[in-house]
């Protein structure tokens, strides 16, 4: 009871208002809480909540990954363009990964071995990635026809899409990755005392390299999630998406510094951000408000987050 | 002794820029021995345990573990062989719990599924800290949330659960408690009976008596002696470690004023780390602030110089009463603040030493709000003179000295902003013997003509040598307060800790 009770204060400032923003959609929308809204929502959600794991990994160590974005664009745009060169489904798929893969890797032999920071680093990248989409698809969208797209965006079982399924998938190795294995141990260290690591003779750049790794191959998944959904593959698919995943990350309590945090906050950032938008949607507040909404919404909680900390000593 | 030493080092030396780190050191140690190093910061003491655990790797000369010639390329090969240290600086990681803090970098795993076996985790740091006698300390919170002293014991108890042959502790009372040296102190004892070998490294004398089997000396990067605990008097051993007589190495000329200078009146801050201080410092006075790390001393520095705003208390300057402080007021009034972290907070550290000197006065050196390179460097070169900074050029990098000339930049700075009162936390950390006395020679030639020091340091020797006065801090108060004539590094001790006995 009691650690229930300690976890239950720990909760991100996200949890808290993801309950209060279904309360009040709720009393102003009709049939919001519908089983196809909810359905809907979620299925919004996956893409985001896919690269946000990602993005997870980089905050814990500090950073902020800009180069995200522009990957799952990238992503996207490939794995359409290669299903309409005639390769198999499940050879682009493991092309698409690998793809992540190097992109990640990139990322991570330019902060370890190049020892540039995080954040210049991929603004940098951002841009790389961001012209070969748009080479790729020579400026146009791409379309392709499949089953497959349709079936991930819009069927499952219990009716919650296959793309929920994979979103929550990808939740849960990350979390399980951060909560119980040694590379989780190694980047909260990373995050919060990098001396620790030198101390116990373990590697720095092995594992700053790993987590952009990681990074990339979910945001190949995430861009996977996002052609399904839209089915098409188009260089500004993935636009902003950095920052919303980044967003989503602080929302859900995990800290730019010292390595606190985890993965099970962000998923509330990640609906909080997605309800808001479908919920003003639904509304018909002008897209042009919207924005503005989320950005004001992402400075509250984080400023209530801050407060709280500051008030049970916890260190702001 | 006739047993085999474990660990012998041979003409071993190591070259940091600008540095000689460790010269030519010869160096034994036996199991079953508590050998102490002692040596002023920067004699090359944690230099050498480093070269030891592969953290630094030497140059010249070799170590033998063993018998055999080793030369580790990290910590963590070092630990695999048995040799373990627990750091000055924290190892620990602020978010991860107590047993994954202990077991970081060797986690046990369930089979090969690759996931961490929490519970076995849990099971062994329990029986580990039963044996230092400190169970009580919560294992589910993350180690941030516990207090400094318990973090220091889980850093002992993470070096002990590698069952080391040679154990490295750099400094491991800084933050204790006199009941957990104790239970600290016995745990050792114990080590050392099951044939350990255990190197020690403090600044505390009245430790070397208590725990220490011999203890070596060093100085300047060499050893200069190695000898049995109590064949040396105090005395005699603080000679061995400054390299000269205690008493020309602290100059005081005394001629304080009547007048109170500085008088702070039951000043508190809203975080309750000071707590009702009241003080005073006359002209041609050096007043001293001891107390032990997290005391409240830099805190309550922050308070008079304005930086962080008191929730209540009053400060009086010259008589008169100061409302509405702030470090802008306090400079204009003839207050300087040497910080403790000069790097950070004491320097523009890539800027010019001309520049740097300049930069707290810049309002009177240059009334006309124009500065004119050619008067800065005048200026500086001035002050480079007169405080003997070792450079060939003030346009210099000020990040380019040594430790020593940097903290005399900082004081030329001071002095160039006209400052007649000083708050000095630290005046000689991480500096060498040199650089020392000459900024000793410096404070009290600053009182003697009129001006007043409060000087907060964490080592005794120095402010018994060089304060007339000395208030003693303990978790935010005052403790209590002595004059020259009767300290003693005990009773100084006692206060700061709090307790009748030690």
């Amino acid at each position: 009871m009691k650690k229930w009770f300690h976890q239950w204060k720990q909760c991100p400032p996200a949890f808290y208002m993801v309950v209060a923003l279904s309360l009040f959609f709720g009393s102003q929308i009709d049939h919001y809480w519908s089983w196809s809204n909810i359905s809907n929502i979620l299925s919004q959600s996956a893409p985001l909540l896919v690269l946000a794991c990602g993005q997870t990994l980089v905050v814990l160590l500090q950073g902020t990954d800009l180069s995200l974005g522009a990957m799952i664009s990238f992503q996207c745009v490939l794995w359409i363009y290669l299903l309409n060169q005639g390769i198999p489904l499940l050879v682009s798929v493991l092309l698409i990964v690998l793809s992540g893969t190097v992109m990640g890797a990139l990322n991570g032999f330019l902060v370890t071995r190049g020892k540039i920071m995080i954040f210049i680093v991929t603004l940098a990248t951002q841009n790389i990635f961001k012209s070969a989409a748009l080479l790729l698809s020579g400026n146009q969208t791409l379309y392709y026809r499949h089953d497959i797209f349709r079936i991930i965006a819009k069927e499952g079982p219990f009716h919650i899409t296959w793309s929920v399924w994979i979103g929550l998938l990808c939740f849960f190795f990350t979390m399980l990755l951060l909560r119980r294995t040694k590379f989780g141990m190694r980047i909260k260290g990373l995050g919060g005392n990098p001396e620790a690591l030198t101390f116990s003779g373990i590697s720095i750049a092995k594992y700053t390299m790993l987590v952009f790794v990681y990074a990339g191959i979910m945001a190949a998944v995430a861009g996977m999630l996002l052609c399904c959904r839209i089915e098409s593959g188009n260089s500004n698919a993935g636009n902003g998406m950095e920052f919303t995943s980044v967003a989503a990350v602080l929302l859900g309590g995990t800290s730019l510094r010292e390595g606190r945090g985890g993965v099970e906050g962000t998923i509330f950032g990640v609906l909080l951000i997605q309800m808001l938008k479908s919920g003003l949607m639904q509304l018909g507040v002008s897209s042009i408000y919207q924005t503005a909404i989320i950005g004001i919404v992402v400075l509250l909680a984080i400023v209530m987050d801050t407060l709280v900390k500051e008030k049970s000593g916890d260190g702001a | 002794m006739e047993r085999k030493p474990i660990l012998e080092m041979k003409k071993v030396s190591k070259q940091f820029p600008g540095v000689k780190a460790l010269d030519q050191v010869d160096f034994c140690l036996y199991p079953g021995e508590i050998h102490i190093l002692a040596g002023e910061n920067g004699a090359g003491k944690s230099t050498l345990s480093k070269c030891m655990l592969g953290i630094c790797q030497h140059e010249e000369g070799v170590i033998l573990y063993k018998g055999e010639k080793v030369s580790f390329h990290s910590a963590g090969e070092a630990a695999g062989k048995g040799i373990v240290a627990v750091h000055q600086e924290l190892s620990m990681i602020p978010y991860l719990n107590v047993s994954q803090n202990i077991f970081f970098g060797r986690e046990p795993t369930i089979g090969h599924s690759g996931l961490i076996d929490q519970r076995k985790m849990t099971e062994d740091t329990k029986l580990i800290l039963q044996e230092l006698n400190c169970s009580d300390i919560d294992l589910q919170v993350p180690v941030k949330k516990l207090g400094i002293a318990e973090q220091q014991m889980i850093e002992i108890a993470k070096a002990l659960s590698f069952q080391p042959q040679i154990l490295i502790l750099d400094e491991p009372t800084s933050s204790l408690t006199s009941h957990e040296i104790q239970s600290l102190f016995q745990k050792l004892r114990q080590l050392k009976a099951r044939g350990v070998a255990i190197l020690y490294i403090s600044h505390r004398m009245e430790e070397y008596e208590q725990i220490g089997d011999r203890i070596t000396v060093m100085r300047d990067g060499k050893r200069i002696k190695t000898v049995k605990t109590g064949d040396l008097s105090e005395k005699d051993l603080i000679r061995l470690i400054v390299g000269r007589d205690i008493h020309e190495f602290y100059q005081r000329t005394m001629v304080p004023d009547k007048k109170d200078y500085l008088r702070v009146i039951k000043i508190s801050d809203k975080k309750h780390k000071v707590n009702a201080c009241s003080m005073n410092v006359k002209r041609g006075e050096i007043v001293g602030i001891a107390g032990l790390m997290g005391a409240g001393r830099t805190e309550l520095a922050r308070l008079i110089f304005g930086i962080d705003k008191p929730s209540s208390g009053e400060v009086y300057f010259d008589d008169k009463k100061v409302t509405g402080r702030s470090p802008e007021y306090m400079v204009k009034n003839g207050v300087g603040f040497l910080t403790e972290d000069r790097k950070r907070t004491g320097l523009a550290i890539n800027a010019s030493i001309a520049w740097n000197i300049v930069a707290a006065g810049l309002q009177s050196l240059f009334p006309t709000k124009i500065i004119s390179e050619k008067k800065n460097t005048l200026i500086a070169g001035k002050y480079a003179d007169q405080l003997n900074i070792a450079t060939p050029d003030v346009k210099r990098s000020v990040g380019e000295l040594s430790g020593g000339n940097q903290q005399k930049v900082v004081i030329a700075k001071w002095l160039a902003a006209n400052t007649k009162l000083l708050i000095f936390d630290e005046p000689t950390r991480g500096i060498d013997v040199g650089a020392k006395t000459e900024i000793y020679k410096w404070m009290d030639q600053f009182v003697s003509e009129g001006g007043a020091i409060l000087m907060i340091s964490s080592d005794l020797q120095e402010l018994m040598g060089m304060c007339d006065r000395m208030y003693v801090m303990r978790q935010g108060t005052i403790a209590g307060s002595m004059t020259k004539e009767s300290y003693s590094a005990a009773a100084i001790g006692q206060m700061m800790m709090g307790e009748k006995e030690i």
